[in-house]
Protein backbone atom coordinates (compact mmCIF):
# COMPACT_ATOMS: atom_id res chain seq x y z
CA UNK A 1 0.00 0.00 0.00
CA UNK A 2 1.47 3.32 -1.10
CA UNK A 3 1.35 6.04 1.52
CA UNK A 4 -0.35 9.30 0.48
CA UNK A 5 1.81 12.23 -0.60
CA UNK A 6 -1.20 14.54 -0.37
CA UNK A 7 -4.47 14.22 1.47
CA UNK A 8 -7.41 16.64 1.28
CA UNK A 9 -10.07 16.26 3.96
CA UNK A 10 -13.24 18.39 3.71
CA UNK A 11 -11.36 21.19 1.98
CA UNK A 12 -13.25 24.31 0.88
CA UNK A 13 -11.93 27.60 -0.42
CA UNK A 14 -13.95 30.77 -0.61
CA UNK A 15 -13.12 34.06 -2.31
CA UNK A 16 -15.46 36.82 -1.16
CA UNK A 17 -18.96 35.36 -1.20
CA UNK A 18 -18.44 32.57 -3.72
CA UNK A 19 -17.03 29.11 -3.08
CA UNK A 20 -14.26 28.26 -5.52
CA UNK A 21 -13.97 24.74 -4.14
CA UNK A 22 -16.11 22.91 -1.61
CA UNK A 23 -15.95 19.63 0.31
CA UNK A 24 -12.89 18.25 -1.44
CA UNK A 25 -11.84 14.80 -0.23
CA UNK A 26 -8.89 13.56 -2.22
CA UNK A 27 -5.93 11.30 -1.67
CA UNK A 28 -2.89 11.36 -3.98
CA UNK A 29 -0.90 8.18 -3.26
CA UNK A 30 2.86 7.89 -3.71
CA UNK A 31 3.67 7.06 -7.33
CA UNK A 32 0.39 8.48 -8.65
CA UNK A 33 0.05 9.85 -12.15
CA UNK A 34 -3.19 11.75 -11.86
CA UNK A 35 -5.01 14.15 -14.17
CA UNK A 36 -7.46 16.79 -13.00
CA UNK A 37 -10.10 17.63 -15.58
CA UNK A 38 -13.04 20.01 -15.60
CA UNK A 39 -14.43 23.04 -17.40
CA UNK A 40 -12.84 26.49 -17.28
CA UNK A 41 -13.43 28.13 -13.91
CA UNK A 42 -14.01 24.76 -12.24
CA UNK A 43 -11.23 25.35 -9.68
CA UNK A 44 -8.53 23.10 -11.17
CA UNK A 45 -5.70 25.61 -10.81
CA UNK A 46 -6.95 26.55 -7.35
CA UNK A 47 -6.76 22.88 -6.39
CA UNK A 48 -3.13 22.79 -7.58
CA UNK A 49 -2.34 25.93 -5.59
CA UNK A 50 -3.76 24.30 -2.49
CA UNK A 51 -1.50 21.34 -3.22
CA UNK A 52 1.64 23.45 -3.55
CA UNK A 53 0.80 25.48 -0.45
CA UNK A 54 0.50 28.88 -2.15
CA UNK A 55 -3.17 28.97 -1.06
CA UNK A 56 -4.59 27.93 2.29
CA UNK A 57 -8.05 26.36 2.57
CA UNK A 58 -10.92 28.27 4.17
CA UNK A 59 -12.06 25.00 5.74
CA UNK A 60 -10.71 21.47 6.03
CA UNK A 61 -7.12 20.28 5.96
CA UNK A 62 -4.46 19.60 3.36
CA UNK A 63 -1.89 17.14 4.69
CA UNK A 64 1.42 16.62 2.93
CA UNK A 65 3.14 13.29 3.35
CA UNK A 66 6.86 12.74 3.48
CA UNK A 67 9.33 12.24 0.69
CA UNK A 68 10.88 8.91 -0.26
CA UNK A 69 13.71 9.39 2.26
CA UNK A 70 11.29 10.25 5.07
CA UNK A 71 12.16 13.93 4.84
CA UNK A 72 9.76 16.76 4.08
CA UNK A 73 7.86 16.32 0.79
CA UNK A 74 9.67 18.11 -2.03
CA UNK A 75 7.42 19.74 -4.58
CA UNK A 76 8.15 20.73 -8.14
CA UNK A 77 5.67 23.17 -9.64
CA UNK A 78 5.38 23.78 -13.38
CA UNK A 79 3.13 26.78 -14.13
CA UNK A 80 0.92 27.44 -17.12
CA UNK A 81 3.12 28.74 -19.91
CA UNK A 82 0.64 31.56 -20.50
CA UNK A 83 1.51 32.94 -17.05
CA UNK A 84 5.22 33.39 -17.89
CA UNK A 85 6.77 36.67 -19.04
CA UNK A 86 8.67 35.39 -22.08
CA UNK A 87 10.55 38.67 -22.44
CA UNK A 88 12.14 38.29 -19.01
CA UNK A 89 15.93 38.31 -19.45
CA UNK A 90 16.71 34.74 -18.48
CA UNK A 91 18.22 31.69 -20.18
CA UNK A 92 17.16 28.04 -20.02
CA UNK A 93 19.99 27.15 -17.63
CA UNK A 94 19.11 30.06 -15.33
CA UNK A 95 15.46 28.93 -15.25
CA UNK A 96 16.58 25.44 -14.25
CA UNK A 97 18.91 26.83 -11.56
CA UNK A 98 16.05 28.84 -10.03
CA UNK A 99 14.84 25.50 -8.70
CA UNK A 100 17.65 25.73 -6.12
CA UNK A 101 16.76 29.29 -5.00
CA UNK A 102 15.11 28.08 -1.81
CA UNK A 103 18.09 26.03 -0.59
CA UNK A 104 19.46 28.81 1.63
CA UNK A 105 22.64 29.56 -0.35
CA UNK A 106 23.64 33.18 0.30
CA UNK A 107 25.90 33.80 -2.69
CA UNK A 108 24.18 35.12 -5.82
CA UNK A 109 25.91 32.74 -8.21
CA UNK A 110 25.23 29.00 -8.43
CA UNK A 111 27.83 26.53 -7.19
CA UNK A 112 29.65 24.13 -9.53
CA UNK A 113 27.62 21.08 -8.32
CA UNK A 114 24.40 23.03 -8.92
CA UNK A 115 25.45 23.88 -12.48
CA UNK A 116 26.50 20.28 -13.05
CA UNK A 117 23.11 19.06 -11.82
CA UNK A 118 21.35 21.61 -14.07
CA UNK A 119 23.35 20.30 -17.04
CA UNK A 120 22.40 16.71 -16.21
CA UNK A 121 18.69 17.54 -15.92
CA UNK A 122 18.67 19.53 -19.16
CA UNK A 123 20.41 16.63 -20.92
CA UNK A 124 17.88 14.20 -19.44
CA UNK A 125 15.08 16.32 -20.88
CA UNK A 126 16.77 16.62 -24.26
CA UNK A 127 17.44 20.36 -24.13
CA UNK A 128 21.07 20.32 -22.97
CA UNK A 129 22.23 22.10 -26.12
CA UNK A 130 19.76 24.93 -25.47
CA UNK A 131 21.10 25.77 -21.99
CA UNK A 132 22.37 29.24 -22.95
CA UNK A 133 19.46 30.18 -25.12
CA UNK A 134 16.89 32.78 -24.07
CA UNK A 135 13.54 31.22 -23.10
CA UNK A 136 11.73 33.17 -25.82
CA UNK A 137 13.78 31.40 -28.48
CA UNK A 138 12.34 27.95 -27.67
CA UNK A 139 9.41 26.00 -29.06
CA UNK A 140 6.40 25.35 -26.83
CA UNK A 141 7.59 21.86 -25.94
CA UNK A 142 11.11 23.09 -25.13
CA UNK A 143 9.69 25.87 -22.94
CA UNK A 144 7.66 23.29 -21.04
CA UNK A 145 10.81 21.19 -20.57
CA UNK A 146 12.75 24.18 -19.26
CA UNK A 147 10.22 24.59 -16.45
CA UNK A 148 10.11 20.85 -15.81
CA UNK A 149 13.92 21.10 -15.47
CA UNK A 150 13.46 23.79 -12.80
CA UNK A 151 11.29 21.33 -10.88
CA UNK A 152 13.52 18.29 -11.42
CA UNK A 153 16.72 19.99 -10.30
CA UNK A 154 15.49 19.82 -6.71
CA UNK A 155 14.68 16.10 -7.03
CA UNK A 156 10.95 16.42 -6.26
CA UNK A 157 8.76 13.74 -4.77
CA UNK A 158 5.66 15.32 -6.32
CA UNK A 159 5.47 17.17 -9.62
CA UNK A 160 2.48 19.50 -10.05
CA UNK A 161 1.81 20.78 -13.57
CA UNK A 162 -0.83 23.29 -14.64
CA UNK A 163 -2.05 22.49 -18.16
CA UNK A 164 1.26 21.24 -19.56
CA UNK A 165 -0.43 20.22 -22.83
CA UNK A 166 -2.13 23.54 -23.43
CA UNK A 167 -1.21 25.44 -26.59
CA UNK A 168 1.13 22.82 -28.07
CA UNK A 169 0.72 20.70 -31.19
CA UNK A 170 -0.25 17.02 -31.16
CA UNK A 171 3.32 15.73 -31.47
CA UNK A 172 4.61 17.96 -28.67
CA UNK A 173 1.67 16.98 -26.47
CA UNK A 174 2.52 13.33 -27.00
CA UNK A 175 6.20 14.00 -26.23
CA UNK A 176 5.37 15.85 -23.02
CA UNK A 177 3.00 13.14 -21.78
CA UNK A 178 5.55 10.48 -22.70
CA UNK A 179 8.22 12.37 -20.74
CA UNK A 180 5.91 12.66 -17.72
CA UNK A 181 5.26 8.93 -17.98
CA UNK A 182 9.02 8.27 -17.80
CA UNK A 183 9.41 10.58 -14.80
CA UNK A 184 6.54 8.78 -13.10
CA UNK A 185 8.27 5.47 -13.75
CA UNK A 186 11.36 6.95 -12.11
CA UNK A 187 9.33 7.30 -8.92
CA UNK A 188 8.00 10.86 -9.08
CA UNK A 189 4.32 11.29 -8.24
CA UNK A 190 2.61 13.55 -10.79
CA UNK A 191 -0.55 15.62 -10.74
CA UNK A 192 -1.56 17.70 -13.74
CA UNK A 193 -4.57 19.66 -14.93
CA UNK A 194 -5.71 19.53 -18.53
CA UNK A 195 -8.61 20.15 -20.87
CA UNK A 196 -7.52 17.40 -23.20
CA UNK A 197 -9.74 14.42 -22.35
CA UNK A 198 -8.50 12.21 -25.17
CA UNK A 199 -4.88 12.67 -24.16
CA UNK A 200 -5.50 11.86 -20.50
CA UNK A 201 -7.65 8.89 -21.46
CA UNK A 202 -4.72 7.49 -23.43
CA UNK A 203 -1.85 8.34 -21.09
CA UNK A 204 -2.99 8.72 -17.47
CA UNK A 205 -3.98 5.87 -15.15
CA UNK A 206 -6.17 8.00 -12.86
CA UNK A 207 -8.42 11.01 -13.22
CA UNK A 208 -10.25 13.42 -10.95
CA UNK A 209 -13.25 15.31 -12.36
CA UNK A 210 -13.65 18.69 -10.69
CA UNK A 211 -16.31 21.35 -11.00
CA UNK A 212 -16.22 23.26 -7.69
CA UNK A 213 -16.28 19.86 -6.01
CA UNK A 214 -15.11 16.41 -6.98
CA UNK A 215 -17.70 14.74 -9.20
CA UNK A 216 -15.82 11.53 -9.91
CA UNK A 217 -12.39 9.96 -9.53
CA UNK A 218 -10.87 6.72 -10.70
CA UNK A 219 -9.39 5.21 -13.87
CA UNK A 220 -10.30 6.76 -17.25
CA UNK A 221 -12.65 3.84 -17.97
CA UNK A 222 -14.44 4.40 -14.65
CA UNK A 223 -14.64 8.17 -14.92
CA UNK A 224 -14.98 9.08 -18.58
CA UNK A 225 -18.62 8.10 -18.97
CA UNK A 226 -21.30 10.16 -20.74
CA UNK A 227 -23.27 10.73 -17.53
CA UNK A 228 -20.20 11.93 -15.60
CA UNK A 229 -19.05 14.17 -18.44
CA UNK A 230 -22.58 15.57 -18.84
CA UNK A 231 -22.59 16.48 -15.15
CA UNK A 232 -19.04 17.88 -15.40
CA UNK A 233 -19.39 20.06 -18.49
CA UNK A 234 -23.16 20.57 -18.62
CA UNK A 235 -23.12 19.37 -22.23
CA UNK A 236 -23.76 16.05 -23.89
CA UNK A 237 -20.55 14.17 -24.64
CA UNK A 238 -19.98 11.08 -26.73
CA UNK A 239 -17.64 8.38 -25.44
CA UNK A 240 -16.50 5.69 -27.86
CA UNK A 241 -14.58 2.64 -26.69
CA UNK A 242 -12.65 0.80 -29.36
CA UNK A 243 -9.67 -1.59 -29.17
CA UNK A 244 -9.12 -0.74 -25.52
CA UNK A 245 -9.05 3.00 -26.27
CA UNK A 246 -11.42 5.75 -25.20
CA UNK A 247 -12.37 8.53 -27.60
CA UNK A 248 -14.33 11.47 -26.24
CA UNK A 249 -16.18 13.98 -28.39
CA UNK A 250 -18.51 16.89 -27.97
CA UNK A 251 -21.94 15.61 -29.04
CA UNK A 252 -23.14 18.99 -30.27
CA UNK A 253 -20.24 19.41 -32.67
CA UNK A 254 -20.40 15.79 -33.75
CA UNK A 255 -24.11 15.69 -34.54
CA UNK A 256 -24.95 19.18 -35.75
CA UNK A 257 -21.90 20.97 -37.06
CA UNK A 258 -20.13 17.99 -38.61
CA UNK A 259 -23.09 16.42 -40.40
CA UNK A 260 -25.40 19.26 -41.31
CA UNK A 261 -24.36 20.60 -44.74
CA UNK A 262 -26.80 23.47 -44.35
CA UNK A 263 -24.94 24.59 -41.22
CA UNK A 264 -21.68 24.72 -43.18
CA UNK A 265 -23.23 26.46 -46.16
CA UNK A 266 -24.72 29.22 -44.03
CA UNK A 267 -21.46 29.78 -42.19
CA UNK A 268 -18.86 29.66 -44.94
CA UNK A 269 -18.33 28.47 -48.51
CA UNK A 270 -17.70 24.72 -48.95
CA UNK A 271 -14.16 23.47 -49.03
CA UNK A 272 -12.96 23.17 -52.59
CA UNK A 273 -10.10 21.24 -54.10
CA UNK A 274 -8.90 21.52 -57.69
CA UNK A 275 -11.78 23.35 -59.35
CA UNK A 276 -12.85 26.99 -58.90
CA UNK A 277 -15.92 27.77 -56.80
CA UNK A 278 -19.11 28.18 -58.91
CA UNK A 279 -19.77 31.90 -59.41
CA UNK A 280 -23.20 32.12 -57.73
CA UNK A 281 -22.62 30.35 -54.47
CA UNK A 282 -23.74 26.85 -55.40
CA UNK A 283 -23.34 24.20 -52.73
CA UNK A 284 -21.78 20.78 -53.11
CA UNK A 285 -25.10 19.21 -54.13
CA UNK A 286 -25.07 21.39 -57.26
CA UNK A 287 -21.59 20.42 -58.29
CA UNK A 288 -21.71 17.97 -61.26
CA UNK A 289 -18.65 16.12 -59.97
CA UNK A 290 -20.51 15.33 -56.77
CA UNK A 291 -23.75 14.30 -58.47
CA UNK A 292 -22.07 11.73 -60.69
CA UNK A 293 -19.52 9.14 -59.77
CA UNK A 294 -16.19 9.37 -61.54
CA UNK A 295 -15.90 7.62 -64.92
CA UNK A 296 -13.22 5.29 -63.59
CA UNK A 297 -15.71 3.76 -61.15
CA UNK A 298 -18.36 3.34 -63.81
CA UNK A 299 -16.05 1.33 -66.06
CA UNK A 300 -15.55 -1.40 -63.51
CA UNK B 1 41.56 67.07 -18.64
CA UNK B 2 41.32 70.22 -16.56
CA UNK B 3 37.65 70.50 -17.37
CA UNK B 4 37.19 67.23 -15.49
CA UNK B 5 39.29 68.02 -12.43
CA UNK B 6 38.78 71.76 -11.98
CA UNK B 7 35.19 71.59 -10.64
CA UNK B 8 36.21 68.71 -8.32
CA UNK B 9 39.21 70.47 -6.81
CA UNK B 10 37.68 73.93 -6.72
CA UNK B 11 34.20 73.46 -5.31
CA UNK B 12 33.12 71.33 -2.34
CA UNK B 13 29.46 71.53 -3.43
CA UNK B 14 30.49 69.92 -6.73
CA UNK B 15 32.38 67.14 -4.96
CA UNK B 16 29.36 66.32 -2.78
CA UNK B 17 27.04 66.61 -5.78
CA UNK B 18 29.20 64.39 -7.98
CA UNK B 19 29.42 61.64 -5.35
CA UNK B 20 25.66 61.92 -4.73
CA UNK B 21 24.92 61.92 -8.47
CA UNK B 22 27.05 58.83 -9.12
CA UNK B 23 25.76 56.91 -6.10
CA UNK B 24 22.14 58.00 -6.55
CA UNK B 25 22.25 57.20 -10.26
CA UNK B 26 23.76 53.78 -9.62
CA UNK B 27 21.24 53.01 -6.87
CA UNK B 28 18.27 54.05 -8.99
CA UNK B 29 19.65 52.12 -11.99
CA UNK B 30 20.10 48.97 -9.89
CA UNK B 31 16.69 49.07 -8.21
CA UNK B 32 15.07 50.09 -11.49
CA UNK B 33 15.82 46.65 -12.99
CA UNK B 34 13.56 44.99 -10.43
CA UNK B 35 10.92 47.71 -10.81
CA UNK B 36 10.83 47.41 -14.61
CA UNK B 37 10.87 43.61 -14.69
CA UNK B 38 8.07 43.47 -12.14
CA UNK B 39 6.16 45.85 -14.43
CA UNK B 40 5.81 48.26 -11.52
CA UNK B 41 7.16 51.42 -13.14
CA UNK B 42 3.90 53.20 -12.41
CA UNK B 43 4.03 52.23 -8.73
CA UNK B 44 7.60 53.55 -8.48
CA UNK B 45 6.48 56.78 -10.11
CA UNK B 46 3.50 57.07 -7.78
CA UNK B 47 5.48 56.25 -4.63
CA UNK B 48 8.04 58.92 -5.51
CA UNK B 49 5.20 61.44 -5.61
CA UNK B 50 3.64 60.10 -2.44
CA UNK B 51 6.75 60.46 -0.28
CA UNK B 52 6.57 64.24 -0.80
CA UNK B 53 3.60 64.16 1.58
CA UNK B 54 5.62 62.20 4.13
CA UNK B 55 8.61 64.50 3.78
CA UNK B 56 6.46 67.63 4.19
CA UNK B 57 4.64 66.27 7.24
CA UNK B 58 7.95 65.17 8.82
CA UNK B 59 9.51 68.58 8.27
CA UNK B 60 6.40 70.38 9.55
CA UNK B 61 6.32 68.41 12.82
CA UNK B 62 10.10 68.40 13.24
CA UNK B 63 10.56 64.67 12.66
CA UNK B 64 13.50 63.08 10.81
CA UNK B 65 12.71 63.50 7.10
CA UNK B 66 14.32 60.25 5.97
CA UNK B 67 12.59 58.08 8.55
CA UNK B 68 9.25 59.90 8.15
CA UNK B 69 9.24 59.85 4.35
CA UNK B 70 10.41 56.23 4.30
CA UNK B 71 7.67 55.11 6.67
CA UNK B 72 5.18 57.16 4.64
CA UNK B 73 6.31 55.39 1.46
CA UNK B 74 5.82 51.93 2.99
CA UNK B 75 2.41 52.94 4.41
CA UNK B 76 1.39 54.28 1.01
CA UNK B 77 2.33 50.99 -0.65
CA UNK B 78 0.20 49.12 1.91
CA UNK B 79 -2.69 51.55 1.41
CA UNK B 80 -2.54 51.01 -2.36
CA UNK B 81 -2.70 47.27 -1.73
CA UNK B 82 -5.68 47.70 0.58
CA UNK B 83 -7.64 49.97 -1.79
CA UNK B 84 -7.01 47.75 -4.80
CA UNK B 85 -8.40 44.70 -2.95
CA UNK B 86 -11.87 46.12 -3.64
CA UNK B 87 -12.76 44.33 -6.84
CA UNK B 88 -14.22 47.45 -8.49
CA UNK B 89 -10.95 49.39 -8.09
CA UNK B 90 -7.87 48.33 -10.05
CA UNK B 91 -4.32 48.75 -8.72
CA UNK B 92 -3.57 51.52 -11.25
CA UNK B 93 -6.59 53.52 -10.10
CA UNK B 94 -5.64 52.94 -6.45
CA UNK B 95 -2.14 54.29 -7.16
CA UNK B 96 -3.68 57.32 -8.86
CA UNK B 97 -5.91 58.09 -5.88
CA UNK B 98 -3.53 57.42 -2.99
CA UNK B 99 -0.28 58.85 -4.35
CA UNK B 100 -1.82 61.97 -5.86
CA UNK B 101 -3.63 62.75 -2.60
CA UNK B 102 -0.38 62.32 -0.69
CA UNK B 103 1.48 64.51 -3.19
CA UNK B 104 -1.19 67.22 -2.91
CA UNK B 105 -0.96 67.11 0.88
CA UNK B 106 2.80 67.69 0.65
CA UNK B 107 2.38 70.62 -1.74
CA UNK B 108 -0.26 72.24 0.51
CA UNK B 109 1.89 71.94 3.66
CA UNK B 110 5.02 73.30 1.96
CA UNK B 111 3.25 76.12 0.08
CA UNK B 112 1.64 77.33 3.34
CA UNK B 113 5.11 77.80 4.74
CA UNK B 114 5.12 74.72 6.91
CA UNK B 115 8.54 73.66 5.66
CA UNK B 116 11.95 75.35 5.63
CA UNK B 117 12.78 73.35 2.48
CA UNK B 118 11.63 74.89 -0.81
CA UNK B 119 9.01 73.14 -2.87
CA UNK B 120 11.24 73.39 -5.95
CA UNK B 121 14.10 71.53 -4.30
CA UNK B 122 11.78 68.67 -3.31
CA UNK B 123 10.12 68.51 -6.73
CA UNK B 124 13.23 68.82 -8.90
CA UNK B 125 16.05 68.00 -6.49
CA UNK B 126 18.86 70.13 -5.10
CA UNK B 127 21.96 68.11 -5.80
CA UNK B 128 24.21 71.17 -5.46
CA UNK B 129 22.87 71.76 -1.97
CA UNK B 130 23.71 68.24 -0.74
CA UNK B 131 25.61 68.23 2.53
CA UNK B 132 28.35 65.82 3.53
CA UNK B 133 25.96 64.25 6.06
CA UNK B 134 23.41 63.56 3.33
CA UNK B 135 26.15 61.99 1.19
CA UNK B 136 26.97 59.63 4.05
CA UNK B 137 23.32 58.71 4.45
CA UNK B 138 23.19 57.92 0.73
CA UNK B 139 26.34 55.78 1.03
CA UNK B 140 24.83 53.89 3.98
CA UNK B 141 21.49 53.30 2.23
CA UNK B 142 23.25 52.16 -0.97
CA UNK B 143 25.46 49.74 1.01
CA UNK B 144 22.48 48.23 2.85
CA UNK B 145 20.45 47.81 -0.36
CA UNK B 146 23.42 46.37 -2.26
CA UNK B 147 24.09 43.94 0.61
CA UNK B 148 20.47 42.81 0.81
CA UNK B 149 20.27 42.37 -2.97
CA UNK B 150 23.60 40.45 -2.99
CA UNK B 151 22.58 38.06 -0.22
CA UNK B 152 19.06 37.57 -1.57
CA UNK B 153 19.86 37.74 -5.28
CA UNK B 154 18.41 34.36 -6.27
CA UNK B 155 15.31 34.71 -4.10
CA UNK B 156 14.57 38.20 -5.49
CA UNK B 157 15.16 36.91 -9.02
CA UNK B 158 12.72 34.03 -8.50
CA UNK B 159 10.06 36.25 -6.92
CA UNK B 160 10.45 38.75 -9.76
CA UNK B 161 10.31 36.15 -12.54
CA UNK B 162 7.63 33.75 -11.27
CA UNK B 163 6.05 34.98 -8.01
CA UNK B 164 3.19 32.46 -8.22
CA UNK B 165 5.53 29.47 -7.91
CA UNK B 166 8.03 31.02 -5.49
CA UNK B 167 6.52 29.65 -2.26
CA UNK B 168 6.44 26.10 -3.60
CA UNK B 169 10.21 26.35 -4.17
CA UNK B 170 10.96 27.54 -0.64
CA UNK B 171 11.15 31.24 -1.57
CA UNK B 172 8.72 33.29 0.50
CA UNK B 173 7.02 35.61 -1.98
CA UNK B 174 5.60 37.71 0.87
CA UNK B 175 9.06 38.18 2.35
CA UNK B 176 10.52 38.99 -1.07
CA UNK B 177 7.74 41.52 -1.75
CA UNK B 178 8.33 43.19 1.62
CA UNK B 179 12.08 43.36 0.97
CA UNK B 180 11.41 44.81 -2.47
CA UNK B 181 9.02 47.46 -1.04
CA UNK B 182 11.63 48.45 1.56
CA UNK B 183 14.33 48.68 -1.11
CA UNK B 184 12.15 50.89 -3.33
CA UNK B 185 11.09 53.13 -0.43
CA UNK B 186 14.70 53.41 0.78
CA UNK B 187 15.92 54.32 -2.71
CA UNK B 188 13.26 56.98 -3.21
CA UNK B 189 13.86 58.58 0.17
CA UNK B 190 17.66 58.51 -0.17
CA UNK B 191 17.64 60.07 -3.64
CA UNK B 192 14.71 62.45 -3.16
CA UNK B 193 16.92 65.46 -2.35
CA UNK B 194 19.24 64.68 -5.25
CA UNK B 195 16.81 64.23 -8.12
CA UNK B 196 13.49 65.44 -6.80
CA UNK B 197 10.28 63.44 -6.54
CA UNK B 198 9.23 64.31 -10.11
CA UNK B 199 12.42 62.98 -11.69
CA UNK B 200 13.25 59.90 -9.60
CA UNK B 201 10.95 57.71 -11.70
CA UNK B 202 12.93 58.56 -14.86
CA UNK B 203 16.25 57.65 -13.25
CA UNK B 204 14.91 54.29 -12.11
CA UNK B 205 13.05 53.32 -15.27
CA UNK B 206 15.20 54.64 -18.15
CA UNK B 207 18.55 52.94 -17.31
CA UNK B 208 16.78 49.61 -16.77
CA UNK B 209 14.87 49.90 -20.04
CA UNK B 210 18.09 50.76 -21.91
CA UNK B 211 19.84 47.79 -20.31
CA UNK B 212 16.94 45.52 -21.30
CA UNK B 213 17.34 46.61 -24.91
CA UNK B 214 21.03 45.73 -24.77
CA UNK B 215 20.98 42.30 -23.12
CA UNK B 216 18.92 39.16 -22.54
CA UNK B 217 20.78 38.34 -19.32
CA UNK B 218 19.40 39.39 -15.93
CA UNK B 219 22.85 39.73 -14.31
CA UNK B 220 24.20 41.79 -17.21
CA UNK B 221 21.08 43.93 -17.09
CA UNK B 222 21.79 44.74 -13.44
CA UNK B 223 25.41 45.66 -14.22
CA UNK B 224 24.60 47.77 -17.30
CA UNK B 225 21.74 49.61 -15.62
CA UNK B 226 23.81 50.37 -12.49
CA UNK B 227 26.86 51.57 -14.43
CA UNK B 228 24.72 53.60 -16.80
CA UNK B 229 22.92 55.27 -13.89
CA UNK B 230 26.27 56.15 -12.30
CA UNK B 231 27.81 57.42 -15.54
CA UNK B 232 24.82 59.58 -16.40
CA UNK B 233 24.70 60.90 -12.82
CA UNK B 234 28.31 62.12 -13.26
CA UNK B 235 27.69 63.43 -16.79
CA UNK B 236 24.65 65.34 -15.59
CA UNK B 237 26.74 67.09 -12.94
CA UNK B 238 29.33 68.26 -15.48
CA UNK B 239 26.67 69.35 -17.98
CA UNK B 240 24.96 71.24 -15.18
CA UNK B 241 28.24 72.90 -14.12
CA UNK B 242 29.33 74.02 -17.57
CA UNK B 243 25.93 74.76 -19.12
CA UNK B 244 24.41 76.34 -16.01
CA UNK B 245 21.31 74.14 -16.02
CA UNK B 246 19.64 72.27 -13.18
CA UNK B 247 21.43 68.90 -12.60
CA UNK B 248 18.29 66.73 -12.10
CA UNK B 249 16.68 67.60 -15.45
CA UNK B 250 20.11 67.39 -17.14
CA UNK B 251 20.51 63.80 -15.88
CA UNK B 252 17.05 62.85 -17.11
CA UNK B 253 17.59 64.45 -20.53
CA UNK B 254 20.92 62.65 -21.00
CA UNK B 255 19.22 59.36 -20.10
CA UNK B 256 16.43 60.07 -22.58
CA UNK B 257 19.01 60.82 -25.30
CA UNK B 258 20.89 57.58 -24.58
CA UNK B 259 17.60 55.69 -24.68
CA UNK B 260 16.74 57.20 -28.08
CA UNK B 261 20.15 56.23 -29.52
CA UNK B 262 20.02 52.67 -28.13
CA UNK B 263 16.41 52.22 -29.21
CA UNK B 264 17.23 53.15 -32.81
CA UNK B 265 20.50 51.18 -32.87
CA UNK B 266 18.97 47.99 -31.45
CA UNK B 267 16.04 48.34 -33.87
CA UNK B 268 18.44 48.41 -36.81
CA UNK B 269 20.39 45.44 -35.41
CA UNK B 270 17.19 43.42 -34.94
CA UNK B 271 16.11 44.09 -38.52
CA UNK B 272 19.53 43.02 -39.82
CA UNK B 273 19.33 39.83 -37.77
CA UNK B 274 15.88 39.07 -39.19
CA UNK B 275 17.22 39.57 -42.73
CA UNK B 276 20.05 37.14 -41.98
CA UNK B 277 17.61 34.59 -40.57
CA UNK B 278 15.31 34.96 -43.57
CA UNK B 279 18.29 34.26 -45.84
CA UNK B 280 19.27 31.20 -43.81
CA UNK B 281 15.73 29.85 -43.87
CA UNK B 282 15.70 30.19 -47.64
CA UNK B 283 18.80 28.00 -47.64
CA UNK B 284 17.17 25.38 -45.45
CA UNK B 285 18.57 26.49 -42.07
CA UNK B 286 16.10 26.85 -39.22
CA UNK B 287 15.85 30.13 -37.38
CA UNK B 288 15.92 28.45 -33.98
CA UNK B 289 19.39 27.00 -34.61
CA UNK B 290 20.89 30.34 -35.48
CA UNK B 291 19.60 32.57 -32.68
CA UNK B 292 21.97 32.56 -29.72
CA UNK B 293 21.53 34.84 -26.74
CA UNK B 294 24.04 35.86 -24.17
Amino acid sequence: MHHPVLEFRGVSLTYGEGAVLRDIDLVIPEGAFCGIVGPSGAGKTTLLRLMDGSLQPSAGTVTRGTGADGARLRLGVVPQLEAIDWNFPITVEQVALLGTAGDGRRLPWSSAPMRRRAGEVLEQLGIGDLAHRHIRALSGGQQQRAFIARALIRKPDLLVLDEPTSGVDVRTRHDILHLLHELNHDGISIVMTTHDLNAVAAHLPSLVCVNKTILAQGSPFEVLRPDVLQALYGAEMIVVQRDGMLLIGDAFSATVEAHDPAAHRSAMPPAHFGKPTPPHGHGLEDDPDHRHPPARAEGR
Amino acid sequence: MHWLTDPWTGYSFFRHGLVAGVLGGALCGFVGVYIVLRRMSYIGHGLAHAVLGGAAVSIAVGFNVFVGAGAWGVLTAMLINGVSRRRKIGADAAIGVVTTASFALGVVIISRGGSPVSLDSLLFGDILGITLGQVWILIAVSAVIAGAAFLRFRQLLFATFDPEAADAYGVSSRWADTLFALIVAGTIVATMRILGVLLIAATTVIPAVIARLLTDSFAKMLVISTLLGAAVGASGMYVSFYQNVSPGPAIVLILAAVFAVVYVATGITSRRRLHVLDGLEEHGETAARTVEFD
